[in-house]
């Protein structure tokens, strides 16, 4: 820079020689300042049997907390319930979690009393007690509550039977239910119920994120855009979890660059594998490629109310007519197992497969019962279903290769695919007679798929039930499984109800998704649960 | 200068104006709702109500976006929906890692691709030539998220040289420069390739048309070595263009760092946006929408006063 006169008046300039400096200085500083995450603190070490491992995510946690976020991965890991789906064993068998023992039912199951461990601890260092599970429950449930407006809750649909919660002593706590709910023992395995430190939580701590769980691991760092690193909770009550010192959370949105990271060693385990995917994985030395079973279902439900489809006899026939198996083979690849009532085998006692009527294919069955019924000549209609979206496996293609079979019998339909959302808000009104739908059940309880979907009482607009089942004995069996927690009695009634559905057919019964989960074979101690996400890797560690 | 400098701030106030008209447009009438996706499965249709209501979602569009507009000038981007952590915050921690990304493809691109081009505008003709402006047109066609692809598969995968995906080693007890450079070597190399290709090619162009020019002539008659000539007459001469290029190419390599982003899993603005993209993170992809585009803006502005300095000759009245 330099003075110039020009006349009287004194004028600066800004020569070129200034310029470029000015531009090469903040080209420079661009640069450095790119460098920005340097100097992150190193993640302590921890003492640990085993080695550590990173495991693969397709998208980062948006939070830590399950009740305000959706951590996924990463809950699993750090959170803990009052109860908890058994790790160790790797099923959906309900066992205590951050309870000392399971729950004692009360006043004819309107009240639960459960017992708490004395020896665990959040995160944070405080030790957890009844009134932090009270606090905790009431914050989210109590509309007076200092913190309730705070948040948006995200476990309010697990916690709305609870009329209030009461701290009986230092370790015990009451739960009064508005009315009595079977499903109730599921619902606590729900972070929303597990708890958290009063003292941080009445200083209105950020809880999107903030690790104030219990779990057997807890943050050791979290870079924003898919990198965070999980180090074991010295305090956490159970010696036999946590057996890697740290779990690295490694997010590649993109599924091939997350399978060549396996391949490289650079990730030790990944999920949400199609069939595709997992055969290639096969071949590759050194990885172990499990399949994990799920409660999933995917269906196509038939809107009871008009014409053709109000005849039990039409429905029974677009069953018979689709060939479920080849379906699987073809479609799916064969990541998927045939459903021949609403819940899969991972429901435990509650699969009724091998009980109720079976829908095998045969296409002149299916022809002679829609002569029955007055349609010799089948019928026009449209499958209403989506462009696709996680959970949905392959609508299109399922819908067309179902379109086929069912042209094949005289029934003629056009496919009409909507995007996700536009499509699941016309379908929750019940706009379609005939429309696709893939369900991932949240708990391993029967009621929310068996009872959503079928009880008369959950018609749309509000409810689920789109096909319109109104059917007494239906309800009567679904009245009673819901009414009792007497386990045989229940097992019972939902037996009796699938049994019923099937006959009925307000659905047409497709499959059950197998997932696949890939690892490297030096990850030891781990079991693919059912529940997915992960959830028995609290007990991984790496040779 | 100044008075040009002034104008040029004042024109960009109309553009960032219909930015922020499309930013927001985009995002609200792509099919999608982010109420659909808060919620669990089970959440009952009054729940959708509410929560479309607390979220002010329920509001004519017209009115959403003047809301938004009013915070924005403030200097409030808003709040990410599933973060329910600032906008601004989320783009400030993840603008660094993408300008570190483009700053250095940049510097790929003209470090290889400058020279190829010298080369082929000097031996015009030669196989040379011809084979590396095959090689610039096919670099240039080829989609980055294949390239980006099996540059893993051949150096992570089955050589195991390098990363194939991240910015530092995840486990690693410290973060080294290293490290980040190890990282960052697929990931620069891969947006790079369109735009070597690119610059490449430009700077052909425009250094064999300097070299046609008189003052080439004089300055080989006066003996000068043909080094000399090319380098100091030729090259220096023919940078104007490339400039201009360049600013250009600093918008396609931030919509570039979308893709190779997601592909390399780099932390940067591209991973966030496309994260908000699924989610239908209104305020997020508008925020970072917006800031790209100032960003870009801005980028065009340094290289248009950059001209005047590079070449004496030209001066803004």
């Amino acid at each position: 820079m330099r003075t110039k006169k020009k006349g009287n008046a004194k004028r600066t300039v800004i020569d070129r020689r200034t310029m470029l400096k000015v531009a090469g200085a903040a080209g420079a500083l661009t640069t450095v300042s790119g460098m920005a995450p340097f100097g992150l603190a190193p993640v302590a070490r921890a003492a640990a049997a085993g080695k550590s491992f990173v495991i693969g995510l397709a998208s980062e946690a948006d939070g830590v907390s399950t009740i305000v976020a959706r951590p996924d991965h990463l809950g699993r890991l750090i959170e803990r319930g009052l109860l908890d789906y058994d790790r160790a064993g790797a099923s959906f068998k309900i066992v205590p979690g951050t309870a000392a023992s399971m729950p004692e039912i009360l006043d004819d199951g309107l009240r639960f009393r459960i017992k708490l461990r004395d020896d665990v601890y959040f995160h944070d260092g405080s030790k957890m007690n009844a009134e932090s599970v009270v606090y905790w429950v009431n914050m989210q449930i109590d509309k007076e509550h200092p913190l309730n407006k705070l948040y948006k809750w995200r476990a309010l649909g697990r916690l709305k039977s609870i009329e209030k919660v009461v701290a009986v002593d230092e370790y015990t706590v009451d739960f009064y239910l508005k009315k009595f709910n079977a499903a109730q023992m599921d619902w606590f395995t729900d972070i929303g119920y597990a708890g958290g430190p009063v003292e941080r939580l009445k200083n209105k701590v950020d809880l999107v994120n903030t690790d104030l769980a219990a779990g057997p691991y807890t943050i050791a760092s979290r870079q924003r855009g898919g990198a965070t690193v999980l180090e074991r909770f010295d305090k956490y009550f159970d010696p036999n979890e946590g057996n890697a010192p740290r779990i690295g959370l490694k997010t590649i949105p993109e599924v091939n660059a997350r399978m060549a990271a396996l391949e490289a060693g650079e990730i030790d385990w990944m999920d949400g594998l199609s069939a595709e995917s997992a055969q290639h994985l096969k071949k590759v030395e050194g990885l172990e490629v499990s399949e994990r079973k799920t409660l999933y279902v995917w269906f196509i439900s038939l809107d009871m109310r008009n014409k053709p489809l109000s005849d039990v006899r039409v429905r029974q026939a677009l069953n018979y007519a689709v060939d479920k198996e080849s379906l699987i083979r073809d479609v799916l690849s064969g990541a998927a197992e045939r459903s021949y009532s609403p819940l899969s085998k991972q429901f435990g006692d509650f699969y009724a497969g091998d009980q109720v009527k079976h829908y095998d294919y045969d296409p002149d069955r299916a022809k002679a019962l829609l002569k029955e019924a007055g349609y010799p000549d089948g019928f026009k209609s449209t499958i209403y279903t989506n462009t696709g979206r996680i959970g949905q496996m392959k609508p299109i293609e399922m819908s067309q290769f179902i379109q086929a079979n069912w042209k094949a019998v005289g029934v003629d339909c056009n496919i009409e695919a909507s995007e996700w959302s536009a499509f699941e808000s016309r379908r929750r009104k019940g706009e379609f007679p005939i429309a696709t739908r893939g369900w991932t059940p949240s708990t391993a309880d029967p009621d929310g798929l068996v009872f959503q979907n079928f009880h008369s009482s959950m018609v749309p607009p509000t409810q689920r039930n789109v096909a319109f089942l109104q059917d007494p004995d239906v309800d009567k069996w679904l009245d009673l499984g819901m009414g009792t927690l007497d386990m045989a009695k229940r097992t019972n009634a939902f037996v009796e109800a699938q049994k019923r559905i099937a006959e009925l057919a307000p659905w047409v019964f497709i499959c059950h998704e197998i997932t696949f989960e890939a690892y490297n074979k030096d990850l030891m101690g781990y079991r693919v649960h059912p529940s997915g996400r992960g959830r028995s890797l609290t007990y991984a560690y790496k040779v | 200068m100044y008075s040009y400098l002034f104008r040029r701030l004042l024109q960009t106030i109309p553009v960032m104006f219909g930015v922020s008209i499309v930013a927001f447009l985009i995002i609200h009438l792509a099919p999608g709702d982010p109420v659909l996706m808060l919620l669990p499965q089970e959440a009952t249709q009054s729940d959708i109500e509410e929560m479309r209501r607390s979220l002010g979602l329920d509001r004519p569009l017209a009115i959403q976006y003047f809301s938004w507009l009013q915070s924005v000038l403030s200097g409030d981007l808003g709040q990410s929906l599933f973060t329910s952590r600032p906008v601004i915050v989320e783009v400030l921690e993840r603008f660094p890692n993408t300008i570190l990304l483009t700053v250095t493809s940049i510097f790929l691109a003209i470090v290889f691709g400058m020279p190829l081009g010298i080369l082929a505008a000097v031996k015009r003709g030669s196989s040379l030539d011809t084979g590396s402006m095959v090689a610039s047109v096919i670099g240039w066609s080829m989609p980055n998220f294949w390239i980006g692809l099996m540059l893993i598969i051949v150096f992570g995968v089955w050589l195991k040289w390098l990363p194939t995906s991240g910015m530092y080693d995840l486990m690693a007890e410290e973060r080294t420069l290293l490290d980040l450079l190890r990282h960052l070597i697929l990931p620069s190399f891969t947006l790079a390739v369109s735009h070597m290709a690119y610059v490449a090619r430009f700077t052909r162009s425009s250094l064999l048309e300097v070299l046609n020019q008189d003052y080439i002539r004089t300055a080989r008659a006066k003996g000068l070595r043909e080094q000399f000539v090319v380098l100091r007459h030729g090259l220096r001469n023919s940078l104007i263009p490339i400039i201009s290029v360049l600013g250009v190419t600093i918008g396609h390599l931030l919509g570039g760092a979308v893709i190779v982003e997601a592909v390399f899993a780099w932390p940067g603005l591209g991973n966030l946006m496309i994260k908000g993209i699924f989610a239908r993170d209104f305020p997020l992809v508008q925020g970072a929408m917006l800031f790209a585009a100032v960003t870009f803006i801005f980028v065009n502005l340094v290289a248009d006063i950059l001209y005047a300095v590079v070449d004496p000759r030209i001066r803004y009245q």
